[in-house]
């Protein structure tokens, strides 16, 4: 271990800082391509200040930005377009991409855990109309037919068209409603061909239009504590028209 | 779930003086914000990030999406507020992901986290660019006022990392005006002689200074 009082150290701080200037920045770039002892100084300090980051608000890069480095990269290699996933990571990749796409809107300004425990200070937006028919297309994993969940507005139920759905043996299959930025809210079982359930009183008309609906694989008669515990099998983002 | 006290800088776009925020601008000892706010997600954004970093060593197209749509909005956040330019931001984001993609493969988790490295990648470009004055204090702050606005909107506050408590606590000993140097050399890319000016100081008293606060950081975060 470098001594603190090493100017080694010191300038690794310093460049991980970002207080040298330009030149003793390009010396310092050249030091660490022959001293690995010196990138490792600069790596350690870029690690400890990197927290610093996990404090500002995030901003979303223009739409399009990612089409562009996409159109950047080289030619692609057949083989990596194909990852090898697991189902379950499969269903995480969409609730990631669903979660993103809101990060990109603006309207979540965080992500999603795998257990889809998850809690966001959220700020408030202009609530718009309220449309009473609210609908989501929750996509299966893999192969299968979409569940679909309808979200009457007025009388604030949710109806699920589960008549397709089987849970695994000794499974249960359980709704779960995901207010923007919010924890999941178990939604009950998914267990009969007609599935209705009232919308929590803590869940706003402007709450709806931004949450998505999930249906995760429980231990029999539901998540224990309130929390998902098993893999999402069903996804999909509220949507109006 | 539970939630820990939790600080960020404050900052303000209505500050006149370019490239700092309040927080350096005043250097009281309560300009780092600290709020019991916060809920805490540990790690799991990291654990994704590690993986979908692992997946595009391996020329992951997919994962290279997840990942931008992960750590965009961080990086391009922090970048923004070092170049203080959008059109330039964007430019450095869009380098700091073809770097990415090209090095995923260096990435080596056991000397750091995913996110961290990527950070390092995007500061270290945007650093290189300010330093060199490609802009950002020739730069106008003409039209970017609204964007400023945007980056001072209350602080995201999702999967605060356990160590981030250790490290509050110990930017909380260092002293007042050291730790706003510090902070606005991390944050807004303040360069020894910016803090000078703004400080009424010699730089080799602003070197010293943040010798010594890195020095106290750095003892405070080995005891921690």
């Amino acid at each position: 271990m470098i001594s603190f009082d090493d100017d080694r150290d010191l300038r690794a701080a310093e460049y991980a800082l970002g207080t040298l200037s330009a030149d003793e920045r390009t010396a310092f770039d050249a030091d660490m391509r022959r001293d690995g002892t010196l990138a490792a100084a600069a790596h350690d300090w870029a690690n400890r200040l990197a927290l610093l980051v996990q404090t500002m608000p995030e901003v979303a890069p223009p739409a399009g930005l990612f089409e562009r480095i996409e159109r950047a990269l080289p030619a692609p290699a057949r083989r990596g377009l194909r990852g090898v996933q697991t189902p379950v990571s499969d269903d995480l990749t969409r609730m990631r991409r669903l979660l993103a796409g809101w990060r990109r809107i603006g309207l979540v300004s965080s992500a999603l855990a795998a257990s889809l425990a998850v809690a966001l200070l959220v700020t408030k937006t202009t609530p718009p109309a309220v449309n009473p028919q609210l609908l989501a297309v929750l996509s299966p994993k893999g192969a299968g037919v979409p569940v679909l969940v309808r979200v009457d507005a007025s009388t604030r139920r949710v109806m699920v068209a589960a008549a397709s759905i089987t849970p695994p043996t000794g499974r249960s299959l359980e709704l779960w409603y995901i207010g923007k930025g919010q924890k999941p809210l178990a939604m009950g079982l998914v267990d009969a061909a007609k599935h209705e359930q009232p919308l929590p009183a803590s869940v706003t008309p402007d709450d709806i239009r931004q949450a998505i609906f999930a249906v995760t694989v429980e231990p029999p008669g539901g998540a224990p504590n309130g929390i998902p515990t098993g893999p999402i099998v069903y996804s999909g983002p509220v949507s109006f028209d | 779930m539970s939630s820990t006290p939790f600080c960020s800088p404050e900052t303000n776009s209505a500050s006149g003086i370019a490239r700092f925020p309040k927080l350096a601008l005043r250097a009281s000892p309560g300009r780092v914000r600290c709020t019991s706010e916060v809920h805490r997600n540990p790690g799991v954004k990291q654990l994704d990030a590690d993986d979908q970093l692992k997946r595009v060593a391996r020329g992951d197209r997919l994962a290279f999406r997840e990942l931008y749509d992960g750590a965009s909005p961080r990086l391009f956040a922090m970048i923004l507020r070092l170049v203080r330019n959008r059109t330039m931001a964007e430019d450095v984001l869009q380098d700091v992901f073809l770097r990415i993609w090209r090095s995923a493969g260096q990435y080596d988790s056991g000397r750091g986290t995913a996110i961290a490295w990527m950070v390092a990648i995007a500061r270290n470009r945007a650093i290189d660019l300010i330093r060199q004055n490609v802009g950002p204090l020739a730069a106008a702050r003409t039209g970017d006022d609204d964007l400023l606005a945007e980056i001072a909107d209350p602080h995201d506050a999702e999967a605060v990392l356990s160590d981030l408590d250790g490290l509050r606590r110990c930017l909380g000993l260092i002293e007042p005006e050291k730790r706003a140097c510090l902070l606005a050399a991390y944050y807004e890319g303040a360069s020894r002689e910016e803090l000078a000016q703004h400080y009424g100081q010699p730089v080799n008293t602003i070197k010293t200074w943040l010798h010594r606060a890195l020095a106290s950081l750095r003892q405070c975060l080995e005891h921690n």
